[in-house]
């Protein structure tokens, strides 16, 4: 459905995307992942043809995308980070014009079924301009769905919803899945994409660092611990210790207590407690701060991308 | 960007400030060669002079015109934007061949000619005929001997007036004796009688000049001047362009409104529609008009003159005699006019303003001529405010005189006020489209 | 193409049907109307009852300054519609769908044009109702300029879409819009100065100043629409049909010009702000 090869986007001699090979089969509901700035809204700016690639190709739904070829857009529904509407038309009046502009048989059925389904519908004489900002996010998916469109590419789908307007639109995402619509969700919520997509690619710098299955990034996540350790005496000394052990990923000491990040291929404590005597210290307590899999996907963070990218080295 | 324009504009006001500052500087002197000209300009003639940075010449074809190369003082007149020529200072004839051409082929060689402008109805008509050679001499001695006529006239006047003047004075005298004597019977001796001023010359021939005398087709042309030795002339050269009227035979009009003698209106086109709002006295005078190019025209009348290429302008040629002016309204005749003389009379006191009045005997007696003849219309302050048509008609038969119709439009002041509420008009639509909308979205 | 055209057409309803429920437009007209009302109010309690007027053209000097001040806003309206909805995002929503560059700047056009076209409707319900209570003549003359009027507003909307179409924000539209405006205002002025001096007296540079601004000035001719508006009220006034038609060839191939410079524009800079 969505195929990039070596795409690339340079401003001014900074690439902000650099030779990503996107592949998004018929069916998924793809997660494209990445901290903010990392190159996903340029990304899917050139995937709706809206700024153009420096170098690269794009295919959507088997054509490769031309700026002349304007009917692939009509297969495509789009819900955008920030919604754009005319705000002086009522939610009706915008909806019927789009539906013009899609050309939508019996427009007036499928309004009612999708404002139905956002919980909008008695709000659709309403000047867009009164809308909330979650009001807003959710009309823009009436607006994308409005025309039935095969491919569904949203960006930051629910970044301004309460959690009963991202149930809402979730349920929306699912069902649409269900009746087989592929869907890129493009976010920067880890959380999200998690409980939407079953295979993810995350982008950071302009480049696809890992386009994997849900299972396997959690997995990669959550294959360390942290250590929360408090010694006797001030612990700056073990700097250049901690380094050297392999089994230590990363580590950091404010006054006598220490955050340790281990390896979970075994038990390093008893070693770890080794190295703190043999450099003369006493431990006075030692617990395990397991990283949650919520708090591991909370975000996407430089922190998680290089636990992501660690293995692939 | 924003740098730019602003740099721009600076540099665009800085040019503008020096320029005003340089125009007032004091105009620089040039000696320079010019033609000066005596062109035909459809009715009569207009005296002018082409200066070296007009490339063109411009006369009406068929009709004789007078040019003459002189060298003189020229220097540019900011205010008009004119070059301006010091012709007292120095008017110096230029001597040679005078060449015309067509497509780079001398066409003409001609030389210098007598002429004399002569004007029928005297200098300050407007109306005159170029004569050359014998008839020049002719009408100008003709010219001459009038006033020769006319000065011994003069002479005898002034002779007549001082013997009357004594004859006067005697009589007061013996009138004065017998009323101290205590008589006061009839005085039966004659009053002398004043004699009248002779009267001037009507037509007026100007002095006897030399000049190259150029009568040209419709075309484009070029003149030159070469020297005794063969060259030529430098700055002599300069382009003609001959043209002809568009329409002839027209009918135009020159309006004298009654409260405004000074400033008279022409009606020339017939698509031109006069305006009036009740109560005015109109002297219409009829014209046999044609129709010129403005550019041409106006370039004719003087070479340093604009104008526009697209503009048509009417000459009038000459009044139109023997005929009556109508007033009608849907082809009923309200008025019809004949020419009469009319005498502008200045009110005394404060206001120093000036009335029309009918040329009577009274006014001839007293030794008054007539200001202009004219055909009065009246439009009476009742006239239903609506369209009217002003026509001429031959007097003789009441055939009516080609293109002479116009339409004359009463206009209604009383209601202007109301001109205030019309604008509101889109504004009504304006919230009407917006209760529109509102019911339609609460719907 | 037929597609196309029927989203410009889509467009142009929208477009078209939110602009007539802007109240400033009629506030234009009214203001255009009553600055109209105003002069020829004065005008007619001016002519003393034994004045006389000689014209064939009684209205069109009220019909100029109507077409000015409709222009002055059509351009206006029209330098902003395209960054406006830039800035506002509005046209990267469109540009999701099957609206392309040039089917929304068509639209724009249109609309502005219908927008104009409508405006000379209401000015002939003006002056048919001014001519009822005056009987100053609703003349032919009067019905061709307002014909020459549809086609000058086609100038004025393309050169307005055109600074709209490479401005991004509507501030930096009305900014160059004034500037480029300004500019032709200050260089007409500065040339005309320059005329006043004598060629001979003017210094090398200030001569070739004059020149260039000659050239500038002729070239201005040709792009200011304003100077379209001078030159078409002309060839009414002018009653000749030929230079009547040219005008109206003019207005076509410069309104095309820069529609086409616009949509090329357009299609260079894309439709973010």
């Amino acid at each position: 459905m969505i195929q990039t090869e070596n795409l690339g986007k340079e401003y001014d001699g900074l690439k902000v995307v650099d030779g990503l090979n996107l592949k998004v089969e018929k069916g998924d509901i793809y997660g494209f992942l990445g901290p903010n700035g990392a190159g996903k809204t340029t990304t899917i700016m050139m995937l709706l043809g809206i700024i153009p690639q420096t170098e690269g190709k794009i295919y959507l739904l088997g054509e490769e995308l031309k700026p002349r070829n304007i009917e692939l857009k009509r297969r495509i529904g789009v819900v955008a980070e920030n919604q754009y509407l005319y705000r002086e038309m009522t939610a009706q009046e915008y909806l019927d014009f789009f539906g013009e502009i899609y050309e939508i048989q019996n427009p007036k059925k499928r309004i009612e079924e999708l404002l139905e389904a956002v919980g909008l519908k008695d709000e659709r004489n309403k000047k867009l301009g009164a809308y909330s900002k979650g009001m807003q996010q959710k009309f823009a998916f009436v607006r994308a769905l409005l025309h039935d469109p095969e491919l569904l590419i949203l960006d930051e789908p629910v970044a301004n919803l309460d959690p009963n307007g991202i149930k809402q639109i979730r349920d929306l995402i699912e069902e649409e899945n269900r009746i087989g619509r592929t869907v890129l969700v493009s976010s920067h919520l880890l959380s999200e994409v998690e409980k939407l997509c079953k295979k993810v690619g995350i982008i950071n710098q302009g480049k696809l660092l890992v386009e994997d299955n849900m299972d396997n990034i959690k997995r990669r996540l959550t294959d360390t611990i942290i250590m929360r350790i408090e010694l006797n005496q001030e612990a700056n000394s073990l700097e250049s210790a901690l380094r050297q052990i392999p089994y230590v990923t990363t580590f950091n000491i404010t006054g006598n207590k220490l955050d340790i990040r281990l390896k979970t291929d075994r038990d390093y404590r008893k070693d770890l407690s080794q190295t703190f005597v043999d450099h003369g210290f006493l431990i006075l307590s030692m617990q395990t701060k397991e990283m949650s899999l919520e708090e591991a996907f909370m975000t996407i963070t430089h922190q998680n991308i290089s636990l992501l990218t660690r293995r692939e080295n | 960007m924003k740098k730019t324009l602003l740099g721009i504009l600076s540099l665009l006001f800085v040019v503008f400030s020096f320029s005003v500052w340089a125009s007032a500087e004091p105009p620089v002197m040039h000696e320079q060669l010019v033609y000066s000209l005596t062109s035909f300009n459809g009715a009569s003639f207009s005296k002018s002079f082409c200066p070296a940075n007009e490339e063109t010449i411009y006369f009406i074809a068929d009709q004789e015109n007078v040019i003459s190369p002189r060298k003189t003082i020229v220097y540019y007149w900011p205010i008009t934007r004119k070059y301006m020529a010091g012709f007292s200072t120095l008017n110096e004839e230029m001597a040679g061949k005078f060449e015309v051409l067509q497509g780079g082929k001398v066409i003409s060689t001609l030389a210098k000619q007598t002429y004399t402008l002569y004007y029928p109805k005297g200098y300050w008509s407007e109306k005159a005929s170029v004569y050359i050679n014998d008839s020049a001499r002719e009408y100008f001695q003709k010219y001459k001997a009038a006033v020769d006529q006319f000065n011994t006239r003069l002479k005898q006047y002034y002779e007549s007036m001082t013997q009357y003047r004594e004859n006067f004075n005697r009589f007061l005298e013996e009138v004065k004796k017998r009323r101290e004597a205590g008589d006061n019977n009839p005085l039966n001796a004659p009053v002398p009688k004043e004699p009248q001023p002779p009267e001037f010359v009507e037509f007026y021939a100007t002095e006897l000049t030399e000049g190259f005398i150029i009568k040209l087709p419709v075309g484009e042309f070029e003149i030159r001047l070469r020297a005794d030795d063969g060259t030529i002339i430098e700055g002599s050269e300069r382009k003609v362009v001959v043209f002809a009227s568009r329409r002839q035979g027209g009918t135009g009009y020159e309006i004298i409104p009654g409260n405004r003698w000074t400033k008279k209106e022409n009606c020339d086109d017939p698509s031109w529609v006069i305006h009036a709002v009740g109560k005015n006295e109109l002297y219409f005078n009829p014209y046999r008009q044609d129709e010129y190019n403005e550019l041409y025209h106006n370039k004719l009348e003087d070479p340093q003159n604009v104008g526009s290429i697209e503009r048509w302008k009417w000459i009038h040629i000459d009044p139109i005699d023997n005929i009556k002016v109508l007033l009608t309204h849907q082809q009923a005749i309200l008025q019809a006019v004949d020419k009469e003389p009319y005498f502008v009379k200045q009110i005394q006191g404060a206001e120093l303003g000036y009335e029309i009045i009918k040329y009577d005997d009274d006014l001839k007696q007293k030794g008054y001529k007539p200001t202009f003849e004219s055909y009065k219309v009246i439009l009476d302050e009742n006239l239903p405010k609506t369209d009217y048509a002003i026509s001429t008609v031959q007097a003789e038969n009441a055939q009516p005189v080609p293109q002479s119709e116009r339409t004359l439009r009463l206009l209604k002041k009383d209601k202007s006020l109301y001109l205030y509420a019309i604008p509101i008009f889109p504004l009504i639509v304006g919230v009407f489209m917006l209760l529109s909308r509102k019911s339609r979205m609460e719907k | 193409m037929a597609r196309s055209g029927k989203i410009t057409r889509i467009l142009l309803k929208k477009d078209l049907l939110f602009a007539l429920y802007s109240l400033g437009y009629y506030g234009v007209l009214f203001v255009s109307f009553f600055a109209s009302s105003f002069i020829l109010k004065s005008f007619l309690d001016g002519i003393r009852e034994e004045d006389i007027l000689v014209t064939a053209f009684p209205l069109n000097t009220y019909l100029s300054i109507i077409i000015i001040i409709i222009s002055l806003y059509l351009v206006l309206v029209s330098a902003i519609s395209i960054s406006r909805e830039k800035e506002q995002g509005t046209l990267e929503t469109l540009s999701y769908g099957p609206v392309t560059p040039r089917s929304f700047l068509l639209a724009k056009f249109f609309k502005d044009f219908f927008i104009g076209i409508i405006s000379l409707g209401f000015t002939a319900i003006y002056f048919y109702l001014v001519s009822s209570l005056t009987n100053i003549g609703f003349t032919p003359g009067l019905i061709k300029a307002l014909v020459m009027g549809v086609f000058l507003v086609s100038c004025v909307v393309s050169f307005g879409l055109f600074i709209s179409s490479f401005t991004g924000r509507v501030r930096s539209s009305i900014i160059s819009l004034i500037a480029i405006l300004g500019a032709f205002l200050v260089i007409q002025f500065t040339y005309n100065s320059l005329l006043g001096i004598e060629k001979e007296a003017l210094s090398v540079p200030l001569f070739y100043i004059r020149q260039t601004l000659h050239y500038v000035f002729q070239g201005i001719n040709w792009i200011s629409p304003f100077a379209f508006i001078s030159r078409g009220l002309d060839s009414v006034v002018l009653e000749n049909w030929p230079l009547f038609f040219t005008n109206i060839v003019y207005c076509i191939v410069y309104s095309v010009i820069f529609i086409a410079l616009s949509i090329g524009i357009m299609n260079r800079k894309g439709v973010k702000a």
